[in-house]
């Protein structure tokens, strides 16, 4: 049990404590020499409970709030997929011109596909050029064989 | 804005930082996710601060801290201006610790890291010394008192806070406050000269 004495003079460092009561504790203080030891200790105890240095270690809770699965989210009852709000016909428009769209282009894929199919063969053809007797550009198999006769000679 | 008037004229919240966690709070109610980060941010370091001189085991704390704010989170909802966000939170935090310290009779309690890395501006080799003693004796003696008194202080001299928050987080009434924080600061100075 702590001396009443204490317990007044405890009040008196708080705000809380303010008027008549903490002038007349005050009032005593200055004329009483084992109080005024009292208070003293009692303000420097708080003064150094005020200067104590944070703990280290502190969390990052913030961090591993974000990373935790659950931690964004709300009542799970609370939530309602698309499907089930009131405005999803709002969105039928937007996927029927997806759905368009795709269409769209598959369709010209297989429109343009012969005229892709005679170009490959075309390419196929010129790279088996080099196996023909006669040169790619060239008129004939063998050049000696269509010179002009002044040539010959 | 007339929510804010009213806040500051009928709950007496005149401080800018109390004004700032009003607004993050109502807006985190209303489901904006990014004002609770900001209280979040803003809070836990206090509140590890106290859990961990609390329970005095800083693994514990860090669990503890969490959780605090992930019930603050689901119940920011119910949250009302009228009650300051900061008490509301500390108390939220101060039963998760009653129930920890209630569930857990023996807790092994570590020595806290303090008074090993203390600022002071103090010139010389000898006063840092002296200093770091100190704060490593009241850390120690902190840690000897009786849980109730420790929060008392921790919540007054660390925190801050008045007798009404600290009535209204610790749930007691401002008479309790006065003499249990008059009781703490007499244990500890007894403790300190024993």
């Amino acid at each position: 049990m702590p001396c009443p004495r204490t317990l007044l003079l405890s009040a008196c460092l708080d705000p809380e404590c303010a008027g008549p009561r903490r002038s007349l504790i005050l009032a005593h203080v200055r004329s009483c020499p084992i109080c005024a030891a009292e208070l003293d200790a009692l303000r420097c105890l708080s003064d150094d409970l005020r200067a104590l240095p944070d703990p280290e270690g502190a969390p990052e809770a913030f961090r591993a709030w974000r990373m935790r699965p659950d931690a964004g989210r709300r009542d799970p009852s609370r939530r309602r997929s698309w499907r089930q709000g009131a405005f999803w016909w709002m969105r039928l428009p937007a996927g029927l011109a997806v759905a368009a769209s795709l269409a769209a282009g598959v369709g010209l894929a297989n429109w343009s596909l012969p005229a892709a199919g005679s170009a490959r063969s075309v390419a196929a053809a010129a790279r088996l050029d080099v196996f023909d007797a006669v040169p790619p550009g060239g008129l004939c198999a063998a050049g000696g064989l269509c010179g002009t006769p002044q040539e010959r000679t | 804005m007339e929510l804010f008037a009213l806040l500051s004229v009928g709950a007496g919240v005149n401080a800018d930082a109390d004004l700032e966690d009003v607004r993050h709070a109502v807006r985190a109610s209303a489901g904006d996710a990014r004002a609770y980060s900001w209280l979040v941010m803003c809070h836990q370091g206090p509140v590890y601060r106290y859990l961990v001189r609390l329970v005095r085991v800083p693994e514990t704390a860090r669990e503890l801290t969490q959780d605090t704010f992930l019930r603050a989170f689901q119940a920011i909802p119910t949250w009302r201006p009228e009650a300051r966000f900061r008490t509301w939170l500390f108390r939220i935090a101060h039963n998760l610790a009653l129930d920890h310290l209630r569930r857990a009779k023996h807790v092994r309690l570590e020595p806290l890291e303090a008074g090993a890395d203390v600022p002071d501006p103090a010139p010389g080799p000898e006063r840092r010394l002296e200093t770091a003693q100190r704060m490593r004796r009241l850390e120690q003696a902190l840690a000897a008192l009786a849980p109730a008194h420790r929060e008392v202080l921790l919540l007054r001299e660390i925190e801050e806070m008045s007798y009404e928050d600290i009535a209204r987080a610790l749930d007691l009434n401002l008479g309790t406050v006065r003499s249990r924080i008059a009781r703490a600061r007499a244990a500890l100075l007894a403790v300190l000269r024993t």
